[in-house]
């Protein structure tokens, strides 16, 4: 007997073909630039390489020189406080900033959400200039409000090693808050009023109405903002380096500036890889972890 | 049906279409991408004039050495209408790990310039090709024995040299006039008295701050970067220490008693300095000092602001040994398949044309590079490195060269310095620190 394909079956084919069609273009690009150099950069991190020589096997030598490298681990460390510097405050301050716009009682909802989503669209370059400015100790435009209001001693915002990384987590937040408020912004609008009104009805105040019905409510996007800021922090570069450049004497060096000069002011591509290797695996199992909590909140929701 | 079918396949055509095009037009075309500060002329079309041959120089001199450089290109610019060199200025911070990148990925530029005591690194890696052999090459004579520079034989390496020299950098001690007079370390002409050693400098800045309110401070000098490291070397050299690094350049070897003392008096010399300051040029501009530890490199800025209170004296001696720190800035031939013999030759006429005119470049703070320049008239009668020519022929001693480590821009030794110098480090653990982190990176 002969099998014929049914019209069904005919449909779905062609329609898979033009979906893996549109799909193979995006997978030969990311083969090409994204999974290639990331297996070579695998391959490099075992080998000897300064990018105009060969390439010499030399195992797993420069694993070993990094997790002895003291300064490895002070970049490491620091990327580290960062994360736990950045991701809370971040998410704070702009869930705050996002229930103060959403509120009621708040005139000019948009004219405050553009104001406070603006610093967004600025450049890395852009925000160290304005920034390095700012902060200079002696000629800086906060240090001089501050005389005025009776400060003696100049602050050193980015030249004492105790205060650099308070000034650098407090211009990431003006700089990124406003993407994470546009998402609460976003999921706020979500939630339903009568979850309010029942909650007034029973005798709940603001802060009770913010504790157990908003913050509830925004799990998934409280997830999703974590999830980005503490891959975001972990990744942070730019604003460190061109305001601060490391200093003062290294105390400000990110993981990524660390991996930037061994590779390209040393030219050490093997140590450098290798360098971009463990923090590839340090994020990786933080994002599984992370997986883990969303897919335990889904469960909860689901089971409301 | 069939109608989305079509579409479909009509908008997975256009990206295949957008995509390739894409692709293709990020084709080189370093002379587009010039960005051309240096020329005061109209930029007009590259493909224009078919004669004119253009030499990319790629250069680290911004701010006010920059300037003049831009002058002098100009100038040789209008004089030799058949060739046009274009300045591309990099960051400082960024340019050798640009210069080496661009020749990797085959955008290197015709002519560039390097620290004398980076070109072994700059040969190591396959960055820069003989200039010596080019120059022979393309008929070109260059007076080589007029050069002088501290640093030179540190670019002839394996028997080619590979660069050549257009100034000798000094570290020199800059000072406001008015107010040296005024504090009573200065005769009414204004020529210091800082006495004949280090504890008598001491002492004059003891004088300086007795008397001079407290807006104002007896010296500036930076806690960061290189120049307390330069500092620190100077020091090292003028209490009799030697031999920095062993013969191979593998480890550290200099002694750790003249080294820790010599820390102590960078040390010393920084209690009267204001902390942190990240502007101290600025700062010695506006008159808020007497004395400024800087590079030769800052002459022309500090001379255009402070006009007749601009005083500059080499960095004095002030231990026994009559030394200072030195290096110089040169031509280098970046290897560049793309570079016509013709490309080449412009390039290196230029070269010769600077040395034989080097006292042009002088005007810029610096010190000459060449014997001629010294002797000429137009070189004795600049202000401002006149003031500092003393130190000329004096014995200097620069950093050794490294195939991988700048030990004078290290984070290895800058570091160390500056939690010393702000964070109250001691000497003796800063020196250890510094042969630790050197020895490190440099037996890679």
């Amino acid at each position: 007997m002969n099998w014929k394909p049914s019209k069904n079956f005919v449909k779905k084919c062609k329609l898979n073909l033009e979906a893996y069609s549109f799909l193979l273009l995006f997978f030969v690009f990311y083969i090409i630039f994204t999974l290639y150099p990331v297996i070579q950069g695998f391959i490099v991190s075992f080998t000897k390489w300064n990018i105009t020589g060969t390439k010499t096997y030399i195992g797993v030598s420069n694993y070993n020189k990094l997790l002895n490298d003291s300064i490895f681990w002070s970049s490491f460390w620091n990327s580290t406080k960062f994360v736990f510097m950045a991701v809370p405050t971040i998410m704070i301050v702009s869930f705050a900033l996002a229930l103060l716009i959403d509120s009621k009682f708040t005139k000019g909802k948009v004219i405050f959400r553009s104001i406070f989503f603006m610093p967004v669209i600025l450049s890395v370059s852009i925000i160290a200039i304005i920034w390095s400015y700012a902060l200079d100790p002696y000629t800086g435009s906060i240090n001089t409000i501050l005389k005025l209001f009776g400060l003696q001693e100049p602050i050193f915002w980015v030249t004492d090693p105790n205060i650099v990384w308070y000034s650098i987590t407090m211009l990431t937040i003006w700089w990124t808050m406003g993407s994470a408020m546009i998402l609460y912004l976003a999921g706020l609008q979500d939630i339903p009023a009568d979850h309010y009104e029942a909650a007034e009805i029973d005798g709940a105040n603001a802060w009770h109405k913010i504790l157990y019905i908003t913050i509830p409510a925004l799990n998934r996007v409280h997830t999703l903002i974590m999830f980005l800021l503490i891959v975001g922090s972990f990744k942070v570069f730019g604003q460190v380096f061109l305001i601060t450049g490391g200093g003062p004497s290294g105390s400000s060096r990110t993981l990524i500036q660390y991996i930037y000069e061994i590779g390209f002011t040393r030219f050490d591509m093997g140590r450098a890889s290798a360098a971009s290797y463990i923090l590839f695996i340090v994020v990786i199992l933080i994002t599984a972890i992370q997986f883990k909590l969303m897919k335990v909140v889904q469960k909860e929701d689901v089971s409301k | 049906m069939r109608n989305i079918c079509k579409v479909k396949t009509f908008i997975f055509l256009i990206c295949i279409i957008l995509i390739a095009s894409a692709c293709s037009s990020g084709g080189n075309n370093s002379t587009n991408s010039a960005n051309n500060k240096g020329s005061n002329e109209s930029k007009g079309s590259t493909e224009g004039n078919n004669e004119q041959i253009e030499v990319v120089y790629w250069n680290l001199l911004g701010g006010p050495d920059g300037e003049v450089l831009l002058e002098i290109i100009d100038e040789y610019n209008s004089l030799n209408p058949n060739v046009k060199i274009i300045s591309e200025t990099q960051d400082w911070g960024q340019y050798y790990t640009k210069l080496r990148t661009a020749v990797i990925g085959g955008n290197a530029p015709d002519l560039a310039m390097s620290h004398m005591t980076r070109v072994l690194e700059l040969q190591d890696s396959q960055v820069i090709e003989p200039i010596q052999v080019a120059a022979e090459r393309s008929g070109i004579m260059i007076n080589y024995d007029d050069y002088v520079s501290a640093v030179i034989d540190d670019s002839i390496i394996e028997g080619e040299r590979y660069a050549l020299p257009f100034d000798n950098l000094l570290q020199v001690m800059f000072y406001n006039k008015r107010l040296a007079i005024e504090y009573g370390i200065a005769d009414a002409d204004g020529k210091l008295d800082i006495g004949e050693d280090f504890n008598s400098f001491i002492d004059t800045l003891e004088k300086v701050k007795a008397k001079a309110p407290a807006e104002i401070y007896p010296i500036l000098a930076s806690q960061s970067s290189f120049n307390p490291t330069i500092t620190w070397f100077t020091f090292y050299n003028q209490l009799g220490g030697k031999q920095f690094l062993n013969d191979e350049r593998t480890k550290t070897t200099f002694d750790e008693d003249i080294a820790i003392r010599a820390l102590e008096a960078v040390n010393r010399i920084n209690e009267f300095v204001p902390p942190r300051a990240e502007n101290m040029h600025e700062m010695f501009m506006n008159g808020d000092s007497v004395f400024f530890v800087d590079g030769s490199w800052g002459g022309n800025a500090y001379a255009n602001a402070l006009g007749d209170d601009f005083g500059v004296i080499p960095f004095p001696y002030l231990f026994d040994v009559e030394t200072m720190w030195s290096d110089s800035q040169g031509f280098v031939l970046p290897i560049n398949p793309n570079r016509s013999n013709e490309k080449t030759a412009a390039a290196l006429e230029f070269v010769k044309w600077f040395g034989e005119n080097n006292w042009k470049w002088a005007r810029s703070g610096q010190i000459s590079a060449t014997t001629s320049s010294f002797e000429s008239e137009e070189f004795k009668a600049l202000p401002v490195v006149n003031q500092y020519v003393s130190a000329l022929g004096k014995d200097v001693v620069a950093f050794p060269s490294h195939k991988s480590v700048w030990i004078l821009f290290a984070p290895e030794t800058a570091e160390p310095m500056e939690k010393m110098l702000n964070e109250g480090v001691s000497p003796a653990d800063t020196a250890k620190e510094i042969r630790e982190r050197l020895d490190e990176v440099l037996s890679d």
